[in-house]
């Protein structure tokens, strides 16, 4: 076997490392719960995607219409926004392979040339990117092709071709920016306030897309058409990138037949021109790496006086908790982000809902239902981050152990903690929809009731589960990087247990409407199930949570 | 030890036997040791003998089969925190909330301990004469190397003065200077009425700051002695130690040879 070859197969022990049978069944049940949720949003975004395409094919400019140009135009963004979200992760990458992986410090003190190394990682690097551009590019023209009635062998054939070349630009853009991505990186990081800043800024930016989407929408289903929205002047814009989107359009014209052989040529030299510059950029930055170990921390010391802060105990678990968190872009990013995100997805959900439902069924009001569903369903799906309270201390949870605490009181205070994330956002949640006048007052305070309830039993099951099965972070900064069962378990149970709610309390109100007007005993009812069905779940969880608690704590073993 | 008949022991470990769930033979096996206030006692074994876990078991981070452990007259199992009130503990693998400032892992764990604030300020003082972590102490741990986690591992655990140090592996990772100061510390802490125990594999480090050690292989203890009744130094010391887990090997082999020819 030569060197290079024996290099590339431990880059794939390292992606897929050997695991005991025990601990593959986990893994499978793991992958299994992930393939569902996977599945669901693949279908998700081919029935969007699908629909999408063929109300957007119809749009005329100028009273014309033109299918053919339409499609040219979805398959230029849809390529540009892939280019974009390659050089990305590219990056990302990258710059773990050049800078944080330790590795390269071991392997170049064994016999292996510093080109075989580079090579070898190099190649790891774009068989991953393929993978991922060989799913995404097939799901993207199948839902296309498909819904187009322009599905042929040449397309099917055209989309392996441009599933391997397509990562080839983004590698190698993402060569010449690895170096200042690191360098942000390091600076946002290591300054948790900033990094916090920069998260909610791309939040912000989220909503804002966000909003606009839910515009499109409510637009589509109060007109049942996209051209009000894309007027003249926007498709005039959009006609225009897409004409521009090098190499984007070049991509798309291949999928779609056009000018075949031009296009191909002209493709294969933009790849060979990023090629010849990407590849001795990143030949050079590896080279520096291995000879002086670039990525090597120095930490700047100021000196500060040394601040003396007491305490109450159990606070004390309780700001630990938070320092972890804020300081861990991947948990602040689970905890809070999602926290602060989740009133305005809520707003724009009920807004939509509203006037789906008010165009559906005239006159007759569902906020209190519609509020509670979609409170809970959010909140459910935002409170996924107390599924790592045992994981995330890592070994650390071993040496809690030996702190004078007892287990209740350690698990209390991440629960707590957790408690009042989630508080927080469902309170917030639920002002501002009854602030808009979605919701009544009087309904947002039974909404808030029994959306905390569902959260606290939500936080309940989801630490026990964890401490029964933990997956313990093996990396110095303490941040999980493999998928832990208990989210995808939590998001599951989550969502069957908010739709069974929904669907209970919408039945009840329309069954009410069949039977004649809606009555206030029917809406009593509405509030007892909202009410009564949170409670019940409150109550296992408590119970599931409790069972041989101890024990298990004392079982808690991080090394095993 | 006649001086101590009316001391409660630091450490009282009876029969203490910790079983695997996924291991043929236990961990420990029914280790017993007493050790009072001012004894420093090296816990010596190879890597695997049992070491690591019997402090574990002592700690409350691990639960055990059979046999009772207690704390300074507390037992762990049924009076675990306060038995957790009166010792500190430092492990091997420099455990430690990476996120947190040096000084904010400090101030934790003098909350944890109950420790006032005024008394947090000049125990913190006098630990950093032995550690010298200076500023970097308001920089995060994450940017620490591994002997400075191990140093500030070794303040947080002191912060509440505890009645009993334990500490595993504890010289891996510190720097000479470090390593002499901690010495010289732990022998200073236990003139003061202190217990402290910790486990190495080297027996000279152990012999530099204690007077007695207690050898463990297989989890078993075969030796519990004083440096000064066997009078023995460098070499010569390092071969004893040899000589008693070998011959405890030797023995096991025998026996499990015997039974072999039974069948």
């Amino acid at each position: 076997m030569s060197r290079y070859t024996l290099l590339l197969k431990k880059q794939v022990f390292d992606a897929f490392p050997l695991s005991s049978k025990a601990s593959r069944n986990k893994n499978l049940i793991s992958y299994l719960l992930m393939a569902v949720l996977i599945a669901c949003i693949i279908a998700a975004f081919a029935l969007i995607f699908s629909q999408f395409t063929k109300t957007y094919s119809q749009i005329k400019i100028n009273r014309v219409p033109d299918v053919s140009a339409r499609q040219f135009e979805i398959m230029s963004v849809v390529y540009f926004a892939m280019i974009v979200a390659f050089i990305v992760t590219g990056s990302s990458h990258l710059c773990y392979t050049l800078f944080e992986n330790s590795d390269i410090a071991i392997l170049i003190s064994m016999p292996f040339s510093a080109f075989e190394i580079f090579a070898s990682k190099l190649t790891w690097l774009y068989v991953r990117q393929t993978l991922v551009s060989l799913f995404a590019v097939l799901t993207v023209n199948l839902t296309f092709f498909i819904s187009t009635n322009l599905i042929s062998a040449y397309n099917v054939l055209m989309s392996f071709f441009v599933a391997l070349i397509l990562p080839i630009l983004p590698l190698s853009i993402a060569a010449v920016l690895a170096l200042p991505y690191y360098y942000l990186k390091r600076i946002i990081t290591s300054h948790y306030l900033l990094n916090f800043a920069a998260m909610t800024a791309l939040l912000v930016v989220f909503c804002i897309l966000y909003a606009k989407l839910f515009g499109i929408a409510e637009n589509l289903l109060g007109t049942g058409r996209l051209s009000s929205l894309f007027n003249e002047r926007t498709m005039l814009q959009i006609a225009n990138f897409a004409k521009n989107a090098y190499p984007a359009n070049l991509i798309a014209g291949i999928m779609l037949g056009r000018d075949i052989g031009k296009n191909i040529g002209i493709l294969l030299g933009i790849l060979l021109g990023a090629l010849a510059i990407g590849l001795p950029v990143i030949h050079a930055i590896f080279i520096k790496v291995t000879q002086t170990g670039f990525g090597a921390h120095v930490p700047h010391v100021s000196h500060k006086e040394l601040r003396f802060i007491r305490r109450n105990r159990i606070l004390s678990l309780i700001n630990k908790e938070f320092i972890t968190v804020l300081r861990t872009p991947g948990y602040a990013y689970m905890y809070f982000a999602t926290a602060i995100i989740m009133p305005v997805m809520s707003y724009y959900s009920a807004k939509l809902g509203t006037s789906l439902l008010g165009g559906m069924l005239g006159n007759v009001r569902f906020d209190f239902e519609l509020c509670t569903f979609i409170v809970i369903l959010y909140a459910t799906l935002t409170n996924t981050f107390c599924s790592t309270n045992i994981s995330r201390d890592g070994y650390m949870s071993m040496m809690q152990k030996t702190l004078p605490y007892s287990p209740q009181q350690i698990l209390s205070a991440k629960m707590i903690f957790s408690g009042i994330v989630s508080e927080a956002s469902i309170l917030i949640t639920c002002i501002t929809l009854c602030a808009s006048g979605l919701e009544g007052a009087g309904d947002g305070v039974v909404t808030f009731i029994s959306a905390s309830m569902l959260a606290a039993a939500q936080i309940m099951f989801a630490t026990r589960l964890d401490l029964n099965h933990p997956h313990f972070s093996r990396s110095d900064d303490g941040e999980i990087k493999e998928a832990n069962t208990t989210v995808s378990v939590i998001i599951l149970v989550g969502l069957a247990v908010c739709l069974a709610i929904g669907v209970l309390l919408l039945y009840n109100t329309v069954s009410g409407l069949i039977t004649g007007t809606p009555s206030a005993t029917d809406k009593g009812i509405s509030y007892a199930y909202s009410l009564a069905i949170p409670f019940a779940l409150l109550a296992a969880a408590a119970a599931f949570f409790f069972v041989n608690l101890k024990q298990v704590y004392q079982n808690l073993d991080a090394e095993r | 030890m006649s001086e101590n008949i009316h001391t409660i022991p630091a450490i009282e470990i009876t029969e203490l036997v910790k079983q695997y769930p996924s291991a043929d033979a236990p961990a420990v096996d029914r280790f017993s040791l007493v050790c009072y206030p001012g004894e420093i006692v090296g816990l010596l074994g190879h890597n695997g003998a049992g070491k690591s876990t019997t402090l574990k078991c002592l700690t409350g981070m691990l639960p055990f089969t059979s046999g009772s452990i207690k704390i300074n007259g507390f037992d762990i199992k049924t009076s675990p925190v306060k038995a957790k009130f009166t010792f500190g503990f430092v492990s091997d693998k420099h455990d430690v909330f990476v996120k947190m400032t040096g000084i904010q892992y400090v101030n934790f764990m003098a909350d944890a301990y109950g420790v006032s604030k005024s008394e947090r300020a000049a125990r913190l003082g006098e630990l950093e004469e032995v550690f010298c972590l200076g500023d970097r102490l308001n920089e995060p741990i994450s940017t620490y190397s591994h002997g400075m986690r191990q140093k500030v591992c070794m303040m947080g655990s002191l912060i509440h003065r505890p009645k009993l140090w334990i500490l595993d592996e504890p010289m891996i990772g510190l720097d000479p200077l470090t390593s002499s100061k901690v010495s010289e510390f732990m022998k200073q802490y236990a003139d003061e009425g202190n217990c402290i125990l910790f486990s190495s594999h080297n027996i000279n480090s152990v012999q530099k700051i204690c007077k007695r050690a207690v050898i463990i292989n297989k989890g078993k203890k075969i030796d519990d002695f004083r440096f000064d009744e066997i009078s023995l130094s460098g070499d010569e010391l390092e071969d004893y130690f040899l000589a008693r887990t070998s011959a405890e090997v030797n023995a096991d082999t025998a026996k499990n040879d015997e039974a072999a020819q039974n069948e």
